[in-house]
């Protein structure tokens, strides 16, 4: 009797027990189910975020490539640093001194499978009159529509399609073979004579065919300002735009090999604050490119015709611009090179010889380059050559002139 | 007695530095060029085929971009697409990516794979994807490209060249 109470009081609270662990498993299994749904959702994120990432051992430098969903990014860093001799030496300046290069950010994006854009900042250091300075210039920045290989057209700045050198190296010296650029590639700033930077809309393509690739380009700008210095990124000074065609062949073959042909039209606006510059020139450019590369032997020429015609004076003013340049590859890493370069220039044209570009120049270029990394090169070069100058009464002559140049450029 | 025991010795040493086995000519290596089942391309010429994979044409003619999946350039694939293809050095090739992508000529370098299975995956997964294998390993799910009219292991098909040359030429 005593044994059924026991049990009889046992019962219901063995029962109530039971219960309540009934209920504590369900708790337990409902925050497992729920901690297993956040590991799975953070293994999901993980491989996400590693399948968006490329792998980096294949690049040259860092190589950041990064891919997300539809967007592929690309980011790479250009910079390069020296030494350089000049005898006679820049106004105001030793010798010999060491410089630095600058710093060139490059950054391109595909959202995709037709859309693209590219971005170039650099920082620039130049030699002033009394001091050094740095200075930030955004050099490319345009977005492009591809709608197949036949059609693209882009939007923005750009380096102007008229130098075959610009439009292959633009600011990375690293993938430049020599120190300097020639004469006709030279930048506004920087003793040039073409127009380098251009705002505008291009559209671009190529035609496969049996015995090779035609492609072409159209280029409308807002053209050059009033002084040869001047770059018109953000606004235009006159009505009149410059109008870029080029057409270029690529015969089929082991190794590229592109012969183009490029004309420029331009108006360029009078410059009110100089008197033999009250009319626009009216200015024609036609040039010429030859790019080999072998498998040793890489070739890079360019002829430049500039034809102006001052509407102040009524007079025409021609001008030839030319290099041929040469590498031979001995191995990976080392490569000397030639280069001839000159600048034939009709004396007294109005844009040119305020800045005394309308002189005339050669240079002979002799030097080596050495890949001593994947991703770094040292050049060494020497130039020689004999330009005009002009001295203070106006009085042209010639002079004599030697340089060396040694540089350090890298990409990362 | 040291006197023979190190004369067995030397010569011990000399003749299994005698016997060491020359570094072996590698066998030659057929390549397949593998594309999407739905990629409306079945054959293509040798000059074709360059232009895709160096991308000069970025666009196949049903307008899906040309994605290019490479093998790794550490492998025997590798070194026959120098030799075949590209005709030219890793390093050169390199540079050729790094000149023609900051040109603004292309969006985007190549992809690399790190076997003929991973390869057959990309391509699988993308229409516009091509990418190269061993013929051995072609996997399963995506299409060969015939290469001027021939297919892997018939006479005269292109794709064909001994591993190792390429890193001897300039």
């Amino acid at each position: 009797m005593a044994g059924r109470i026991l049990l009889l009081v046992l019962l219901p609270a063995a029962l109530a027990v039971a219960q309540d662990d009934g209920a504590r498993m369900d708790a337990l299994e409902k925050e497992n189910a729920e901690l297993r749904q956040r590991v799975e959702n953070l293994e999901g994120v993980q491989q996400a975020v590693a399948s968006d990432v490329e792998d980096t051992a294949e690049g040259l430098g860092l190589n950041m490539v990064v891919k997300r969903g539809s967007v592929w990014g690309i980011f790479q860093l250009f910079g390069d640093t020296g030494v350089t001799y000049a005898s006679p030496e820049l106004p105001n300046r030793g010798e010999a001194f060491f410089f630095d290069g600058g710093i060139d950010l490059f950054f391109t994006a595909r959202v995709g499978d037709h859309f693209q854009v590219l971005s170039e900042t650099v920082f620039l250091s130049s030699i002033g009159t009394t001091s050094d300075s740095s200075k930030f210039d955004q050099e490319r920045l345009w977005g492009a529509y591809k709608f197949s290989d036949l059609l693209q057209l882009k939007l923005g700045l750009e380096h102007g399609p008229i130098s075959r050198w610009n439009n292959l190296y633009h600011h990375g010296k690293w993938l430049e073979l020599t120190v300097t650029r020639p004469f006709l590639a030279r930048f506004e700033g920087d003793g040039g004579i073409l127009p380098m930077h251009e705002a505008g809309v291009e559209a671009r393509g190529a035609i496969p065919f049996a015995k090779g690739r035609l492609t072409y380009v159209f280029f409308l700008s807002n053209g050059r300002g009033p002084q040869v210095t001047d770059v018109e990124e953000f606004s235009d000074h006159n009505d009149a735009k410059a109008i870029t065609g080029g057409l270029g062949f690529e015969p089929m073959g082991t190794h590229p090999l592109w012969v183009a042909v490029f004309v420029r039209w331009d108006e360029i606006p009078p410059n009110a604050a100089d008197p033999a510059r009250l009319r626009s020139i009216g200015q024609i450019v036609t040039t010429l490119q030859v790019d080999y590369r072998g498998e040793r032997i890489q070739v890079l020429s360019e002829v430049a015709f500039i034809s102006g015609s001052d509407r102040t004076s009524s007079t025409d003013f021609d001008h030839v611009a030319a290099y041929f340049q040469v590498g031979y590859s001995l191995n990976d890493e080392w490569t000397p090179y030639f280069r001839f370069d000159i600048r034939d220039m009709d004396q007294g044209d109005p844009y040119y010889s305020p800045v005394n570009r309308d002189l005339d120049a050669y240079e002979i270029v002799g030097g080596v380059r050495f890949d001593f990394v994947e991703n770094a090169a040292i050049k060494l070069e020497i130039g020689f050559g004999e330009r005009e100058e002009r001295d203070g009464g106006g009085v042209v002559s010639d002079r004599g002139y030697i340089r060396v140049g040694f540089q350090l450029s890298f990409v990362f | 007695m040291a006197f023979r025991t190190l004369l067995l010795v030397c010569c011990t040493a000399f003749a299994a530095a005698r016997t060491e086995d020359p570094p072996r000519q590698k066998e030659p290596l057929e390549l397949a060029v593998i594309v999407h089942p739905k990629n409306p391309v079945t054959k293509v010429t040798l000059a074709e085929l360059r232009a895709y994979l160096k991308i000069e044409r970025e666009y196949w003619p049903d307008r899906k971009r040309c994605d290019v999946y490479l093998p790794q350039s550490t492998t025997d694939e590798y070194d026959v697409l120098l030799q075949k293809i590209y005709r030219m050095s890793h390093k050169k090739l390199q540079k050729y990516w790094v000149r023609r992508l900051f040109s603004g000529e292309i969006s985007a370098k190549p992809s690399y794979v790190p076997s003929a299975k991973a390869a057959g995956e990309q391509v699988a997964k993308g229409e516009g994807a091509i990418s190269v294998v061993a013929a051995k390993d072609v996997p399963k799910g995506v299409n060969v490209l015939l290469i001027d009219g021939k297919k892997p292991g018939e006479e005269g098909y292109p794709l064909v060249a001994v591993p190792g040359k390429a890193e001897q030429e300039p």
